[in-house]
Parts: structure tokens; C-alpha cells; sequence
């Protein structure tokens, strides 16, 4: 016999701990972060209680159910069992936070309006007996009519008298909460009656409460002007009457609020000053806060390249040794040409930099957990403001640093479809982590060496920076052309400072290694192979004769000679082997272009390896291996084939115009990076999100011509200020 | 052609057939993973088990 599983939906505010407790209870693993507007999916998972399945629905943090956007009214909708995808919930649970219920309530109330039974969970219980604070569970219990559990759901205290309430819930009635002013419910009442169909109660009240509400928006599309006519008269008649809408409904809530916090919760007379107030005057203050903000940011990516530095002679170390024993076992030739220096000079080139990848993605989980991010969204408002968007759109430029993708569906946060397009197109800008192999290499080739120490992190900041600064600048034109329109108010709720779980740490940074190793054995892998095949073929001259067999011959010739003589034939060997790489599929295609590139400094082969690097950013540290890598290295010699960052100064110190200008080359090459939109991933997600394939279309064109304008003027002044300095 | 060439070839052949495969499941909107690492993209627009994306106007 199939048992019908129990739906419990979770509700709450944003950062209420609504995804930690849905892990809890379903035993996944959803993305958890210390700030609003981390969930902007409908999450499901499964588990069971006393032996009943249980369907746990984790829905995104909202203040009320006054919808205003879409995304908030299919939220609502689902909860009135009105989503064809989805059963009515049996149970909602209330997520509020003990330490702030006044304000947490206040959704609740509209919760128990829907006439589903509610259980309301008193999250963050240990946060508010720090502040003093002591909620009564039974008696909160008997001022709301609920069942109340007090939880924490980080450190699953509380769970199992959740389910347990949970289980004794479903399928019983709920007090249906009426404090609204009697006449606001003949008015809706009334309204209802005048709406054909099968509209709820509660939406009929939703209408004449929200103005300008998404249900107002959607009703009076649907049913013309008669009803916007009939609305206004009804909320004219309500002001009248001392009930003015929308603030009737607040004081009504609040009201009730007030009383029920009397009953049940004790607090301090006077509010304790916590850490986070402390902390908070600083880190929010404009100019110490902004400090703290680029010296911490300075911190991080400076330890990025010095604690990165060890583990990553490590694996430099081990593809040494396993392109030292292929080349040992192996008879020379196309095949054990294209596992050396197609997979291992590629691949191994890109794995280097799996080290620096972990410890991005390991400050980024601390600065999340810990609460910083929503601080630094609160810093930057005011310079967001300024640029038509608000600290709403800066969340998903964060989320960005660690990958677009996350960022441009966190928009969906973004009530406004103008300040959301601005923000998904500006997005890409932020300097994801598959942008940082590329600033790792040139950055350790040119910029470390006989250098300050603080260099490299400072250039690495700089990189990062360039989003943040180019990201606001191409928004504030967008908002006063294409997508002109006011500049919203942005509310964000500072969340409480909390000690980082290593557990979550742990756990995002094994997940972000083992994606960056997955994508390394994938497509990186696939596209090192084409490029050496690319570089292989063909592999005869114009007399048919096969490079392979040239180089040979002379490389025997070599190993005879002595001196002088030894030296020219090695010479020789590499002109060959120059000749070859030029004459390539991928040579001709690189020498053909090379006047677009010219104006960058860029040669042929840093022209073709950019280029090989649109559909994933990281190909151009093993293209760049690739076409670097001269040839088979004697076995015995594993020293010979050096770090890619020493190969490739060597090679530009080669070359009379990246040799003088070297910095100035290797900048232009990040800055390009920095702004150019090379990942199809991110393209197909903007053209998901806006429905529509002009915007990615629009996001790929002006990011290009974007990076090529700023990596030109990069490499001219770069090159005047060297000339300057003789 | 030896043995060498030929297994070559062919490893090529595959690893361009799986090239654009991922390009093709990016443009239909299936990417199979994006440049970053954080392991969120892959199958970003796939309905995956467990997760409703809310739809959007």
C-alpha cells in the first residue's frame, strides 16, 4: 500500500534559517549562506517521520505574502495549493528568528490566514538568549494558538520535537487568525464576489490590501478596468473609515504582535550592546568600513599566492613525473606527442592552479558564513545607488566572484525587471574563479619574481577590482539608456555575526575542487587534445617531408656533436619545430589574425590561445603550455620542462616586443580576461533568465568590444610609460 | 599510417565530437558546466531532482 507522503512547506523571512533547517530535516545539502536571498529556488527533499514519508518544500525568504513579483506569487500560489506541479502543503512551518520575532511574526499571521496548519519553529534560539532574551515556548504557544518549537537548526537542537509536531499537525485544523479590522473583510468579502472563478479569500483580500501588488497587477489585467474601478472605490470607502490601506494592515498585525510578544518574550530594559553592534560600527562605517572592506579583500588574494605557492609545486612536481615516465615507456610519435604535450602540458598546466581555486572558494565560504557579505552589500549601496541600482543588485555581483551562473539566478530576487536585466548583464563582469589561472599564471610569470612581496596580491586585488568598478559604471549607462528607470529602495537585514561552521567550509571547498578537476578531465582535457591536434596538423613540410622525422634526425645529429657545432644543431631543431607551429592548422588561423591582436602586444600565439579560450576561460593556460612546450625533453632531464610561468617569460623574452614590454603585455592579457564574457555556460543561463537571446547576444558584443578597447589602451600606455622610462 | 597516428586521430575525433557536444548542450540552454569551480552550473537548466526553479515573466 502507498502511503501519501506529508508535504511540509517551509516559510520564513530571508535568513531565518529556512535552508539550514530544510538540510536538517531532508538530509541534502542546499547552498547555506549568512545572508538574505541565498535561496531563489523551490527546493524539495524527502525524508520520513515515524516511518511516513515527508516531503520537505524550502520556499525563497520572503517578509510577507504580499507578492510583488512573480517569483513571490508563485511562492503564494503554491501555498494555496493553486501550482498544477504541486500538492497543497499539509503543514507550514514558521521559521522566525528568536531574537527579532516582532518582525518575524508579522508573516506568520498572514500564514495563518490560508487556513493550512501552521507549527511555528523558534529558530536562533541560542542567539537570542545571548542577547538576553527568553522566549516561553508554551506560552507563545497559547498567545498565537500555534504549537511552537524552540530549534537551532545549525546545530540540530530541536528537530525532533519538530517532527514530532510536525506529525501531530497534519490533518488538524488550524485557528484561522482574524485581526484585520472587520470592515477591510466585508470590503474583500464584496470584492470576491464581484470575481468570477475560482479565487480564493485570501486573494481577494491580497488585491484590496496590496496597491500595486502583483495581484492587483495580474486581476485587473485579467478582468479590465471595471475591477481597478471597483478596487479604488473599496479602498477610498476603507480610508474613509479610518482604515487607510496599506497601513491598516500593518498596525492590525503589529498590534497583535505586540501583544503576544508581551506574553511570551522577555527582554533585557536595556538592549545589550552585542559583538555585531560593535563590529558593526565599524565595518558598516563609510570610510572605515570601506577600509577594512579592500584591506581584508587585499588579505585574501595575497594568501591566495603565497599559501597556493607549495601545493602547487606539488602537482607541478607530479606531472613532471608522469610526462617523464610516458616519454621513458613510450616510442616517439604522434600518440605519445599527443599525451605529453597535449593532455599533461595542457591539462597539468591548468591543475596547478587547483590550489589557489580551493583557498578562493574557502574565504569566500568564511566571509559568507560569517556574515561579512551582507556588510560589504550595505557598504557598496551607496555607490549602487548612484549608478541607478541598489545593495539588492550587489549580492548577485558577489555570488559572481565565485561563479556567474549562481549570480545571475540570484537576480531573481530583483522585484524590478530593469534593475534585474541590469544586473544580469553587468554580472558576468565580476572576476569569476575561472578567471584566476589566467591571472595566476601571467601574474607568477611577471609579477612575482625580484619583485615586492606585496605585489602579486595587489595585482590580483586589482583584477578583482576591475569588476567592481567597471560592473556599476556600465549599469549606471544602461539604467539612463536601454533600461531607464528609478532607482529602488533597498532594505537588507544585517544578520547576526556568527563563528564560520567548518563543516559548510569543508564542504564548499571539496565541492568547488572536485568541480574544478571534473571540468579540468572534461572539457578542458577535450579542448587540449583539438588544440594539439590543431598545432600537430599537418605534419609535413611543403616537400612532404614529416617534421617529426626532420627534428629527429637532426636531434641524432646533435647528440653526436659537441660544442659549438651541438649548440647550432639544437638551434636548428627549434627552428624546425618553429617552422612547424606555424605552418599549423592553428599557426596559419594565428598568423592570419595577428593584425587584430598587434595593437594589444599580443603575438600570434597569445592571439590564438584567447581565442581558443571563449567557450572556457581556463583553456589559454594549456594552450599556452602547448604551444610553448619544446617537444619531447630527454628522460632523464625532468628539470628541463619548467613551470609554464618560467616558459612562458622565457618565450616572451624572445621576442623584441613582448620581451621590452612584458608587464605591459601580460596586464592587457588579465584586463581582457577581466571583461571579456568567455563562457557559454553563462551566456545560455542570461538568455534562460531574460527569455530572450538579444541579452546574451547583448552581453557577449559589449563585453568584448569592452575588453579589447581596455586591453589596447592597457598595452599603449603600458608601452609609453616604458618608452618614457628608457 | 601507424598505430600511433591512428589512435590519435581518433582520440582527437572524439575529444572534438565532445567539444561540441558541450557547445551545443550550452546554446540549447543544457549547459554541462560553467568556468568556475563552484560546482552550481552543471546542468543549470536541466530540471534536476529535487529542485523547482520558480518560473519568471
Amino acid at each position: 500500500m502507498t502511503v501519501t507522503p506529508l508535504i511540509v512547506a517551509l516559510v520564513g523571512n530571508p535568513n531565518a534559517g529556512k535552508s539550514t533547517l530544510f538540510n536538517a530535516l531532508s538530509g541534502l545539502r542546499q547552498h547555506v549562506g549568512n545572508y538574505p536571498g541565498v535561496t531563489v529556488e523551490l527546493k524539495k527533499g524527502s525524508s520520513a517521520i515515524a516511518g511516513r514519508p515527508v516531503e520537505f518544500i524550502d520556499l525563497p525568504g520572503t517578509y510577507s505574502l504580499a507578492a510583488r513579483s512573480p517569483d513571490e506569487m508563485v511562492a503564494v500560489d503554491l501555498l494555496l495549493g493553486r501550482r498544477p506541479e504541486e500538492p497543497r502543503p499539509d503543514v507550514i512551518v514558521a521559521v522566525v528568528d528568536a531574537s527579532n520575532l516582532e518582525r518575524h511574526l508579522y508573516l506568520t499571521t498572514q500564514l495563518m490566514e490560508l487556513g493550512t496548519p501552521v507549527v511555528l519553529a523558534v529558530n536562533m534560539i541560542d542567539v537570542a538568549k545571548k542577547q538576553g532574551i527568553v522566549v516561553d515556548v508554551e506560552k507563545l504557544s497559547q498567545a498565537t494558538g500555534l504549537p511552537v518549537v524552540a530549534i537551532q537548526a545549525n546545530a540540530g537542537a530541536g528537530l525532533d520535537a519538530l517532527r514530532a509536531t510536525l506529525a501531530e499537525a497534519a490533518g488538524r485544523t488550524s485557528p484561522v487568525l482574524t485581526v484585520l479590522p472587520p470592515m477591510i473583510h466585508t470590503e474583500a468579502d464584496a470584492l470576491h464576489a464581484t470575481i468570477d472563478g475560482d479565487l480564493p479569500p485570501f486573494l481577494a483580500r491580497r488585491l484590496l490590501l496590496d496597491v500595486d501588488g502583483y495581484a492587483e497587477k495580474w486581476l485587473t489585467e485579467k478582468h479590465g478596468p471595471t475591477l481597478k474601478t471597483t478596487l479604488d472605490a473599496a479602498r477610498q470607502r476603507l480610508t474613509d473609515a479610518g482604515h487607510p490601506i496599506p497601513a491598516a494592515e500593518a498596525k492590525a498585525r503589529y498590534g497583535w504582535i505586540r501583544q503576544v510578544v508581551a506574553a511570551a518574550v522577555t527582554k533585557p530594559r536595556v538592549r545589550a550592546v552585542t559583538g555585531t553592534d560593535k563590529l558593526d560600527r565599524v565595518l558598516t562605517h563609510k570610510v572605515w568600513g570601506t577600509l577594512v572592506f579592500f584591506a581584508l579583500m587585499f588579505l585574501v588574494f595575497q594568501a591566495i599566492f603565497v599559501a597556493a605557492e607549495t601545493p602547487k609545486g606539488w602537482i607541478e612536481n607530479a606531472f613532471a613525473w608522469l610526462t617523464k615516465g610516458v616519454e621513458a615507456h613510450m616510442v616517439a610519435g604522434p600518440l605519445r606527442s599527443l599525451v605529453t604535450d597535449g593532455v599533461l602540458a595542457g591539462v597539468g598546466g591548468v591543475l596547478v592552479f587547483l590550489p589557489q581555486i580551493l583557498f578562493l572558494f574557502a574565504f569566500i565560504a568564511v566571509l559568507e558564513d560569517c556574515g561579512y557579505m551582507a556588510r560589504a552589500a550595505f557598504l557598496m549601496d551607496k555607490v549602487m545607488s548612484r549608478c541607478g541600482l541598489n545593495g539588492k543588485s550587489f549580492i548577485p555581483m558577489l555570488s559572481s566572484v565565485a561563479c556567474a551562473i549562481p549570480g545571475i539566478m540570484s537576480t531573481r530576487v530583483i522585484e524590478n525587471r530593469r534593475d534585474r536585466f541590469a544586473t544580469i548583464v553587468v554580472a558576468p563582469l565580476m572576476s569569476c574563479s575561472a578567471r584566476l589561472p589566467v591571472y595566476g599564471l601571467m601574474i607568477g610569470a611577471f609579477l612575482t619574481k625580484g619583485r615586492p612581496f606585496w605585489l602579486p596580491g595587489l595585482t590580483l586585488f586589482a583584477m578583482y577590482l576591475i569588476g567592481f568598478v567597471v560592473a556599476p559604471l556600465v549599469a549606471l549607462l544602461l539604467k539612463r539608456t536601454l533600461l531607464r528607470g528609478e532607482t529602488p529602495v533597498f532594505v537588507m537585514e544585517l544578520p547576526q555575526y556568527k563563528r564560520p561552521s567548518l563543516r559548510l567550509i569543508v564542504r564548499r571547498v571539496v565541492e568547488a575542487g572536485w568541480a574544478f578537476v571534473r571540468r579540468a578531465g572534461t572539457i578542458i582535457l577535450a579542448s587540449m587534445i583539438v588544440i594539439w591536434a590543431l598545432l600537430y596538423f599537418p605534419h609535413a613540410d611543403a616537400d612532404g617531408q614529416k617534421y617529426p622525422d626532420r627534428i629527429a634526425a637532426i636531434e641524432e645529429q646533435a647528440d653526436a656533436a659537441e660544442g659549438e657545432a651541438k649548440e647550432k644543431l639544437d638551434q636548428q631543431a627549434n627552428a624546425i619545430r618553429g617552422e612547424w607551429k606555424r605552418n599549423s592548422y592553428l599557426g596559419r588561423t594565428g598568423l592570419a589574425l595577428e593584425p587584430a591582436f598587434r595593437p594589444l602586444g599580443w603575438d600570434w600565439q597569445v592571439g590564438v590561445a584567447v581565442l581558443a579560450s571563449f567557450p572556457a576561460r581556463e583553456v589559454i593556460v594549456g594552450t599556452l603550455g602547448i604551444l610553448y612546450d619544446e617537444g619531447d625533453v630527454d628522460p632523464g632531464d625532468v628539470e628541463q620542462r619548467g613551470k609554464l610561468g618560467d616558459v612562458v617569460a622565457a618565450k616572451w623574452a624572445e621576442d623584441p616586443v613582448r620581451g621590452k614590454y612584458a608587464v605591459a603585455v601580460a596586464v592587457s592579457v588579465m584586463v581582457f580576461f577581466a571583461l571579456c564574457c568567455q563562457c557559454a555556460a553563462t551566456l545560455a543561463v542570461i538568455r534562460r533568465e531574460t527569455k530572450s537571446w538579444a541579452w546574451p547576444i547583448f552581453t557577449f558584443v559589449y563585453m568584448t568590444v569592452l575588453a579589447y578597447i581596455a586591453a589596447l589602451i592597457v598595452f599603449q600606455v603600458g608601452r609609453v610609460i616604458v618608452d618614457t622610462m628608457g | 599510417m601507424d598505430a600511433q597516428l591512428g589512435i590519435a586521430i581518433l582520440l582527437v575525433a572524439l575529444a572534438a565530437g565532445y567539444v561540441l557536444r558541450a557547445i551545443c548542450r550550452a546554446v540549447r540552454g543544457t549547459p554541462g558546466g560553467c568556468a568556475s569551480g563552484c560546482g552550481k552550473c552543471a546542468g543549470a537548466d536541466a530540471p534536476k531532482s529535487g529542485r523547482t526553479p520558480l518560473p519568471q515573466v
